[in-house]
């Protein structure tokens, strides 16, 4: 697969401008899905399924905080393991094992109250660790040593919010 | 067919240059065609003039019918008429041993993976009866147009899985369809309302059929639909407020013990006439003939009937707040709503809707063939009739998919509402030392136990090289089509050995099952295997000389070396001479391989031009004008 910043014409870095990505997003989709090609033949179909899947991927990966966060960082060669590898930072592993604590404590006491209010610390949190990793690849050709922690402490927040969102529905159903 | 067909940019082409598409509504009740005529969508009518063809089919020992003829098999011999068969389709044993005390056909699970339904014509697979449906509707589609359809886009429930999917798939191609797309029914009646042409929005699509309930609720951002929550109750529907009113009238006339199955079905059918005799009136006259011959005679007003319908209403009410909160929304959060399905158009329905979502729902078209509309609309586009429209559906996966790991537990691949198509791969590792195989369970679902979800194929990748636990790296990837249909690969890293396979062997049907329905199918013993064959690669090879030569007038100076043209030219020649001579299919096809091999770089610079022209802002048309 091509680099996800070549192949939508937008400069490296972490912060990228929605409107334009959205925008191009649509462009080349409107070139290269399928669709445009049912009536091409079964080849062309297929090469523009292939296309089309790659640009998808990238807008996919251009479009998230952390999986583009954590392209910059392998196109620099930094070696990555998002399954197994965790932040070496112990205060922050301290903080997780608390927020972690408190939303289970709260989804067993079925409290939505005390959910809602963690959900909105936690949404603060996550836009501190995201600045934070802003700030670390700052140079995207040349990250800061801390980087990767960084990248993966928003993963965790990222996760965290998603299941603190499924708790929510959970409870919201009964 | 015209070999040169480079239409003006936002020119309307002639209408004997149009392409014939049709879109299908293959629904549980019934189903419907509608096709684009001079820019208006319409669904087609029967001979009789009905437009709705009931999705039953009547299997007798001297011959099959379909729809309103089936329909009336019903009562006196219920074993051979198969109504609502989209209930099994793409469906394994167990789920349709689980479905079958509520079907009144007799099922054989035996040997076969797939369920097939005993009939006085032979075992019937439910992809057998839909493609019956579906054959009878291209028959329709093709007498009304007057010649062959190039290709259809068929609905299904925005929550069907890829078995689901495919098996929909197989039907079409066992019918004689080129499929051009499969689009999901909430997607196709808000594309009938032209709620795509928005930037976004948060779409509620109700829809209260005959026997099923659907309450779906979409997201269009950026030209994508994505189906943020489906919920509902297959098992109610109009059938039951019908129910409900013969009830109310039998009371009313006393009637109440009353078991002759004619006189009930008559009663039935004047609780019917009521319900949609309150669509315009307040008030209606309602007639019961007794056993003794005595008439009861009353009046039904709207009124009583919202009592009657009221408990039913509460529960599509119900499943709506449901939907809802699993989409994590609060009903200010909708911004339009759809109805759909016959039953909607009871004015209590409307109104129910309309309370609870707090906007006035869209109703403008028939909620019978809205669906039918909006994919014929999606065909019209995708057969090339609207050279200049940008429009596009951008699908996404409804179901999560992924793969059974260690302890039962699943690793999610494609994260459910991803984009498609879509490529992902992932690796994995052995578990013992020496490992020389590996099982792969492919699964679809949203939860984090194997057994809870779909078991959709099983595979072995076999031939790993002999290596300690954990060395191996095995890349598995799954890539989903724009309908949804699920391949998948997985390939050892080091020594390059590989395993593949097309979805579908646990609940659908391998291509060899498919060509064997295709040589017993009534609708190919008509119009025979090799004729067919025939024409299908004659159509191929039209599409791919029509596609070539525009490709050559529009862009061969650009991209090609004068020897490269030749060659490309030469192929093409020869695919022509071979069309024209038109006897031969495997000659045609090896003709139109030839093509497509010497034209390999060309397609894929061309496709290249496309990404910079669209990334440096030109849109194909103003280029080709340009030109």
């Amino acid at each position: 697969m091509n680099d996800p910043f070549e192949q939508f014409d937008l400069p490296v870095a972490f912060e990228v401008d929605r409107q334009q990505l959205d925008e191009r997003f649509r462009r080349l989709q409107a070139e290269l899905h399928p669709d445009r090609f049912v009536r091409q033949g079964d080849q062309a179909r297929r090469m523009a399924a292939a296309v089309a899947a790659d640009v998808n991927e990238a807008y996919a990966i251009l479009g998230d905080d952390y999986r583009r966060a954590l392209h910059l960082l392998e196109r620099t060669g930094v070696a990555f393991d998002p399954e197994r590898d965790t932040s070496q930072n112990i205060e922050f592993i301290e903080a997780q094992i608390e927020w972690r604590e408190r939303m289970e404590e709260a989804a067993a006491a079925r409290d939505s109250a005390a959910l809602e209010v963690a959900g909105e610390e936690l949404e603060q949190a996550r836009v501190e660790a995201r600045a934070k990793v802003a700030d670390a690849l700052k140079d995207p050709l040349d990250p800061a040593p801390e980087a990767k922690d960084r990248v993966l402490e928003l993963r965790f927040f990222d996760r965290l919010l998603d299941e603190l969102k499924r708790t929510r529905q959970n409870l919201a159903r009964g | 067919m015209a070999l040169l067909q480079i239409t003006e940019p936002g020119a309307e082409s002639a209408p004997h240059q149009r392409h014939l598409a049709a879109g299908i509504d293959l629904g549980t009740t019934h189903s419907l065609v509608a096709t684009v005529r001079s820019g208006e969508a319409n669904t087609l009518p029967d001979e009789q003039g009905r437009h709705i063809l009931p999705s039953v089919v009547h299997y007798a020992a001297d011959g099959v019918s379909v729809g309103h003829a089936a329909a009336e098999h019903a009562a006196d011999d219920p074993h051979n008429t198969i109504a609502s068969v989209k209930r099994l389709i793409g469906r394994g044993a167990a789920d349709v041993a689980r479905l079958s005390g509520e079907l009144p056909f007799r099922l054989k699970t035996g040997e076969s993976s797939v369920p097939r339904i005993e009939t006085a014509a032979g075992d019937k697979t439910a992809v057998e009866v839909s493609a019956d449906i579906l054959h009878t509707l291209r028959q329709r589609a093709e007498a009304t147009l007057g010649d062959e359809l190039e290709g259809v886009v068929i609905t299904v429930p925005a929550y069907f899985d890829d078995a689901q999917r495919q098996a929909t798939r197989d039907a079409a191609q066992l019918a004689g369809l080129n499929v051009f797309r499969l689009i999901s029914e909430p997607t196709a009646a808000a594309v009938a309302y032209g709620l795509d042409q928005r930037d976004e929005s948060t779409i509620a699509v109700y829809d209260l059929g005959g026997g099923t309930f659907d309450i779906s609720i979409l997201q269009l951002r950026r030209g994508v639909f994505e189906v943020l929550a489906t919920g509902g109750d297959s098992a109610l529907g109009g059938d039951d407020i019908d129910r409900t009113i013969a009830d109310w009238l039998l009371n009313q006339a006393g009637m109440g013990g009353e078991n002759d199955p004619q006189r009930l079905r008559r009663v039935l059918l004047a609780a019917r006439q009521a319900k949609e005799a309150l669509t315009d009136a307040e008030s209606t006259p309602v007639e019961v003939v007794r056993a003794d011959g005595s008439t009861w005679s009353g009046e039904l007003d709207r009124e009583t009937l919202v009592g009657l319908a009221r408990p039913l209403l509460d529960r599509t009410m119900k499943a709506c707040q449901q939907v809802l909160a699993d989409a994590g929304l609060e009903t200010d959060a909708i911004d339009e709503v759809v109805l759909v399905g016959g039953s909607t158009r009871m004015p209590a329905v409307r109104e129910a809707v309309e309370g609870f979502f707090g906007r006035v729902p869209h109703a403008g078209i028939d909620p019978d063939r809205v669906v039918a509309i909006g994919a014929a609309q999606q065909a019209d586009i995708l057969a090339g009739n609207k050279p200049d429209t940008e429009l596009l559906l951008l699908d996404v996966i409804p179901l999560s998919l992924g793969l059974e790991t260690m302890g039962g537990l699943v690793e999610f691949i494609v994260p459910r509402n991803t984009t498609i198509p879509v490529s992902r791969a992932q690796e994995f590792t052995t578990f013992k030392d020496g490992q020389t195989a590996m099982s792969l369970h492919v699964v679809q679902g949203e939860r984090d136990v194997v057994d809870a979800n779909r078991s959709l194929a099983q595979f072995t990748l076999s031939g790993i090289p002999p290596m300690v636990a954990g060395a191996a790296r095995i890349r598995v990837t799954f890539q989903v089509d724009a309908d949804g249909l699920l391949n998948v690969t997985a390939r050892e890293q080091t020594q390059g050995v590989e395993a593949h396979i097309e979805v579908k062997p646990s609940y659908g049907l391998t291509d060899s099952e498919i060509e064997q329905m295709l040589r017993d199918s009534a609708s190919s013993a008509r119009d025979d295997m090799e004729a067919r064959r025939l024409r299908e690669e004659q159509v191929e090879a039209d599409r791919v000389l029509e596609a070539i030569d525009a490709a050559l007038q529009t862009d061969g100076d650009r991209y090609l070396e004068p020897e490269e043209r030749q060659t490309i030219e030469q192929a093409r020649d020869a695919l022509r001479a071979e069309r024209e001579k038109g006897d031969d299919p495997d000659a045609i096809e090896a003709a139109r391989k030839r093509v497509e091999q010497a034209s390999e770089a060309f397609v894929a610079r061309r496709m290249n031009d496309s990404i910079r022209r669209a990334l440096a802002g030109h849109n194909v048309s103003e280029y080709d004008a340009g030109n």
